[in-house]
């Protein structure tokens, strides 16, 4: 049965008793509520520019219709530059609802219009900027959007950020993977590129030890990214790296994002939905079992910190010298880190969201160091 | 310069027996150094803030983005090369 959307959290005057904070390269929210449960969200910075940009909004997901709640967690792994994920940031959401709106519910065309939409005019702000800033032609994001609303969890993915449900079983819980990802070193999404693009026999380089669509970039959808899904930017000023040797008819990148619908059970515990800097370190399993076996409060960022930890053992040092290096040079040893976990919540939580919607934004502005 | 290389050969026999143990000493962090073989050096985190030793890791960057294949970062320079810059580092 598809349970309706009216379990509403006290998000803003949770917020006033745990605020955001920063701590150094840091930032985190240790705990606060959304619409259906508590969540924790937590950042971490290694470029001289946090390029990671999260947002998670809890209440009304349309502007017309008050039964339509829910919560809404967007996470956003932008590269080349900060402009495009906070671009997301910006828009991504009121986009969601303004569609949503149009029909009065949620639903995988919505969200997928969402990110449609935000990709043409990021790509517009681009063609804008390019006779001052021709660079933003090679600014991209990773978008990764979570929607909970009427029992289903939607979660909708272009690029390698990924979303791992907790189900609980047996005495442990199981990691259950819902999104689908798009990065050249896996295998489906290779596959992909070379069934559209039939007659390029470099669409797919691989370039220090790693697959990388026309040689230059890991993933194959994005927002944004203008010099690989429009020819008119592949040429001068766009610096030389950032330009192909050949001209394109077909965009090679697309803002298409996968979306995958789950029915919420109650087995179902958490969802963590991370940037690909947490990853690389954590297995989806690893990642459950620490949020699984801890206290809420401040898991995203104990889940920040086992991944560092695993990133300094790699780098053959200690973490708490890790802790101690400062952004840009830090991006040799980790990247950006957003994590964000949802709890999610089997008992109503009866408050007014209507009045008061939840609204946190992580990631901007942070360090900038150059 | 003498005095400098027998450090690094010191910090070298460091390293060794370091890598027996899980982690390597408070301030320090593994490299490997050279072309085709790698040499293990322990280097202090001091360096990471030296725009000479920066400038090795860019060249790293070339080569192997920031995924480096021992684990540890992996400088492909000549080992001489290495010597040189670090030796300059205080």
């Amino acid at each position: 049965m598809v349970k309706p959307c009216w379990r509403i959290g006290a998000g803003m005057e949770r917020s006033k008793i745990n605020p955001t904070k920063v701590d150094g390269l840091t930032w985190y929210k240790d705990l606060g509520l959304h619409t259906f449960g508590e969540f924790s969200m937590a950042m971490i910075q290694a470029n001289s520019v946090m390029e990671d940009q999260c947002q998670i909004e809890s209440g009304p997901l349309t502007f017309n219709n008050p039964t339509v709640q829910g919560t809404f967690v967007g996470v956003y792994d932008g590269h080349g530059g900060p402009e495009a994920s906070r671009f997301i940031a910006d828009n991504i959401f009121p986009k969601l609802k303004k569609f949503a709106s149009e029909g009065r519910e949620i639903s995988e065309q919505v969200i997928s219009k969402a990110f449609a939409e935000t990709d043409k005019d990021f790509l517009k702000t681009v063609t804008k900027q390019w006779p001052t800033n021709p660079q933003m032609a090679s600014v991209g994001s990773c978008c990764l959007a979570g929607v909970i609303c009427n029992g289903l969890v939607y979660i909708a993915n272009t690029g390698d950020s990924r979303a791992v449900l907790g189900r609980s079983e047996r005495g442990g819980v199981r990691a259950v993977q819902l999104s689908v990802e798009h990065n050249a070193n896996l295998e489906s999404a290779r596959q992909e590129l070379w069934s559209l693009h039939p007659n390029d026999p470099t669409i797919l380089v691989m370039k220090h030890r790693l697959w990388r669509v026309k040689g230059v970039i890991q993933v194959t959808r994005s927002i944004g990214d203008a010099y690989l899904k429009r020819a008119e930017f592949n040429r001068e000023p766009l610096l030389p790296k950032f330009r192909l040797p050949e001209h394109f008819t077909k965009p090679i990148l697309s803002a298409d994002p996968s979306v995958t619908i789950t029915r919420l059970s109650p087995q179902d515990e958490f969802i963590i939905l991370a940037s690909d800097g947490l990853w690389e370190h954590l297995s989806n399993q690893e990642a459950v079992d620490i949020v699984h076996n801890s206290p809420r409060q401040g898991i995203a960022r104990r889940l920040l910190k086992a991944a560092l930890k695993e990133a300094a053992k790699k780098r053959e040092m200690r973490y708490s010298d890790l802790t101690e290096i400062h952004p840009g040079v830090r991006r040799h040893f980790h990247d950006d880190i957003t994590v964000i976990v949802v709890y999610l919540n089997p008992h109503p939580v009866k408050t007014n969201s209507w009045a008061s919607p939840l609204s946190i934004r992580g990631g901007y502005p942070m360090h900038s160091t150059s | 310069m003498a005095l400098v290389r027998s450090l690094l050969v010191a910090k070298k026999i460091l390293s060794r027996s370091a890598a027996a143990v899980s982690a390597p000493p408070k301030g320090f962090l593994a490299v490997y150094v050279g072309e085709s073989q790698k040499k293990r050096y322990l280097v202090p985190l001091s360096y990471l803030n030296q725009p000479s030793f920066q400038a090795l890791l860019s060249k790293s960057e070339e080569e192997f983005g920031f995924d480096h294949p021992m684990g540890g970062l992996t400088i492909p320079c000549p080992e001489d090369t290495f010597i040189n810059v670090t030796s300059r580092l205080h």
